[in-house]
């Protein structure tokens, strides 16, 4: 006999998945017309892109920012993911916004960018 | 057979578990290293990087084999916090919620991977220790000088060898 957890487990996946499956076509339909999402960032020899939530994606270094030390350079790599991912955060929040909330957006750490945040100007 | 009250108290359990999730995720971090110690990479749930350390020697390395290798461990770093996620709702929430979580995401777990290493058996430890712990005995005319002198250290230094 099918335990009445299983049953309950199975019936909030369907709910779920179903208002995601709704959200979802909405969604890849705005991707579509908007390419696949990434936030780029770039300073003193080193290039960085990151998918949305910050996974790195691409990386570039030049011989002269290998110059600059081990520790200086891993600390570059780090403040330009960071900064690539609340672009690429601003983007998404952009391209999901007439299908999740603003609150929704945020929780999954996608946020828009003011202008004069020093991270929405591209270099 | 539950009560109608114990099934309501089930349904809110289950729904505060699955609420827990977006925590437990936050807590979550994977860590990678390279073969050759140069470089750790710690992402967390969503794969942003959160230390990264590249050892001194790399200012000597080829510019594009080091950005290749830190895409590669930092790869390998989030399959580690995938898992780790996975490991933090299996423990707090169970693993009915594991597997309901398994289902929306539809990323399974990287230890459900057929090529995911299984680590040691129980059996194969077992068959391990007895071949350690028989070896001596059994094959007396393969231990080599060099493992003759380290018992003789330990002989020596042993407090009990009198």
């Amino acid at each position: 006999m099918r335990s009445v957890a299983e049953f309950d487990v199975g019936l909030e996946a369907a709910r779920i998945a179903d208002a995601s499956a709704r959200a979802g076509v909405e969604a890849s339909a705005r991707f579509s017309r908007s390419g696949p999402v990434v936030g780029k960032a770039e300073s003193h020899g080193v290039a960085v892109s990151v998918a949305p939530g910050g996974l790195l994606v691409g990386l570039a270094i030049s011989r002269s920012a290998l110059r600059s030390g081990s520790d200086a350079l891993a600390s570059l790599i780090m403040e330009l993911s960071g900064r690539a991912t609340r672009r690429a955060g601003d983007r998404m929040n952009e391209v999901l916004s007439p299908v999740l909330d603003q609150d929704q957006l945020v929780s999954l750490g996608y946020e828009r960018l003011t202008e004069d945040d020093p991270d929405a100007q591209y270099s | 057979m539950p009560s109608t009250r114990d099934l309501i108290d089930q349904a809110r359990a289950r729904a505060a578990a699955l609420s827990q999730v977006a925590t437990l995720m936050a807590d979550a971090r994977g860590s990678a290293h390279a073969l050759d110690g140069t470089v750790e990479v710690t992402v967390d749930a969503l794969g942003a990087l959160r230390r990264l350390w590249l050892a001194p020697s790399v200012i000597d390395a080829d510019s594009v084999g080091l950005a290749g290798l830190i895409l590669e461990v930092t790869q390998l770093a989030m399959v580690e916090a995938t898992q780790d996620c996975y490991n933090k709702v299996g423990l707090q929430l169970g693993e009915d919620v594991t597997l309901l979580i398994e289902q929306l995401s539809g990323q399974p777990a990287p230890a459900r991977s057929p090529d995911d290493d299984p680590g040691m058996t129980v059996e194969e430890f077992q068959r391990l220790r007895s071949e350690r712990l028989t070896r001596p005995t059994r094959r007396p005319a393969d231990r080599s000088s060099a493992s003759a002198e380290d018992d003789a250290y330990f002989d020596n230094a042993s407090p009990w060898s009198g």
